[in-house]
């Protein structure tokens, strides 16, 4: 109890504009629309994966006071991916761009690449490398070799923080996830992004024994003309045992990962039960157990002074813009 | 006669996403273009009444998607050229 009090406390402070000053990892999948943004934030450093199709990614970055990326990544190269590039690249300083190293012909594309060589970031190729983000590592899976289209040359971020495992794989589709998985590189993790927003060409079902993640997140728009998310897919990856959250239904889905591989997760549109603590992984069927989710009635954060809006606290005299979300007013 | 270029940002089933040279994003039925489509393709349409693209008229220009890898490639070679390679601590 006391244990998930600690939780609690982390991601009230975790749910303010400010970073995280606690030793935790931030995973932020950003409702964006159709398309993907995760902002990664540990030790003081931000990595932000993709940036969304348009600018909407300008004003999250306001929001959290990010004046600084230390790594902005690129998937691959299709407009729902960097659409949002140039607006993070014109509203932040950026130390370094990665991308998956296949040119495309789209002005979306150019306009990009032009704005990250007039920025001076540092550009970093896709191959097989480890950067460090804090306490966190973040390992670069590189796209198969000889690879032509933009969804199966998508790169692979595999998040490690201790004992705790993230997984982005942007759109990659069959060809990529078997290339991954026959080179041995894909382990067991506690949250992955399911490829290509929730598609059945973006899983298989040895994409998710081998992954086999706790949480399955979903980044894809309402409405889309796409079919995004296939229901099939969601319900392979809940009869995995998954927990699916979708950003087109939940919102922003954040993350706050302990390096003892526990974590909690809390979206935009949750309701005050809304906070689920995740135990760390159960890495032999014994600890099994251990792993299951608890919905907690409790609240991310209490205002006492001010009045519940959201995620956070305002000032009573304020107006109240946000969707209900898991902040709670003091009891009168 | 006024026509612009869209590139096949990528096929998603029946519906190719487009992408005009200011940014802009069109989804298209794929049978309203011409066969053989496919991504990083750049269409050539002329426009029409209005001022609207006249998708009729695309045609498929593989000079303009060569000259536009061949620059994308330039520019990202020099690029490259920067990374030393290996890990890095942010």
């Amino acid at each position: 109890m006391k244990r998930f009090a600690l939780l609690c406390l982390a991601l009230a402070v975790a749910l303010t504009a400010r970073p995280i000053a606690a030793q935790q990892l931030e995973i932020r999948f950003l409702d964006v629309g159709q398309g993907d943004a995760a902002l990664v934030r540990e030790g003081g450093k931000t990595v932000l994966i993709d940036a969304g199709p348009a600018a909407a990614i300008a004003s999250y970055l306001r929001s959290f006071g990010i004046d600084t990326i230390d790594l902005l990544i690129a998937s691959h190269n299709h407009s729902d991916h960097i659409g949002g590039m140039t607006t993070v690249l014109n509203a932040a300083v950026v130390r370094f761009y990665l991308d998956n190293g296949l040119p495309h012909t789209t002005g979306t594309y150019r306009q990009t690449m032009r704005a990250v060589q007039a920025s001076g970031a540092q550009y970093l190729q896709a191959t097989d490398r480890a950067i460090t983000l804090g306490s966190a590592v973040l390992h670069v899976l590189a796209p198969p070799p000889g690879v032509q289209d933009q969804n199966n040359g998508s790169v692979g971020i595999l998040i490690e923080y201790g004992e705790f495992r993230a997984l982005l794989t942007g759109d990659s589709e069959q060809q990529e996830l078997s290339y991954w998985l026959g080179n041995g590189v894909i382990p067991k993790v506690n949250v992955l992004k399911a490829a290509h927003h929730g598609s059945s060409n973006g899983t298989s079902a040895e994409w998710i024994a081998a992954t086999h993640p706790q949480v399955a997140v979903i980044s894809v728009g309402r409405g889309n003309s796409y079919g995004h998310p296939s229901a099939a897919v969601i319900s392979e990856w809940a009869q995995a045992g998954a927990r699916v959250y979708r950003t087109d239904r939940d919102g922003s889905v954040l993350i706050l990962a302990n390096d003892d591989g526990s974590f909690v997760v809390t979206t935009a549109n949750a309701d005050p039960k809304g906070v689920v603590q995740f135990h760390p992984y159960a890495r032999d069927t014994a600890a099994a157990e251990a792993a299951r989710p608890v919905t907690s009635p409790a609240c991310c954060r209490i205002c006492t002074t001010g009045k519940a809006c959201g995620n956070s606290c305002i000032s009573r005299d304020k107006q109240c813009h946000q969707p209900p979300g898991c902040a709670c007013g003091a009891k009168p | 006669m006024k026509y612009a270029f869209f590139a096949v940002d990528r096929l998603e089933r029946n519906i190719a996403v487009l992408v005009g040279d200011s940014g802009e994003s069109i989804d298209m039925p794929r049978v309203e273009l011409p066969d053989g489509l496919r991504e990083g393709a750049v269409l050539r349409v002329r426009f029409g009444a209005q001022n609207l693209p006249d998708w009729s008229s695309a045609i498929i220009d593989k000079e303009e998607e060569k000259r536009r890898l061949r620059e994308a490639k330039q520019l990202l070679d020099e690029m490259k050229r920067s990374d030393s390679g290996g890990d890095v601590t942010l």
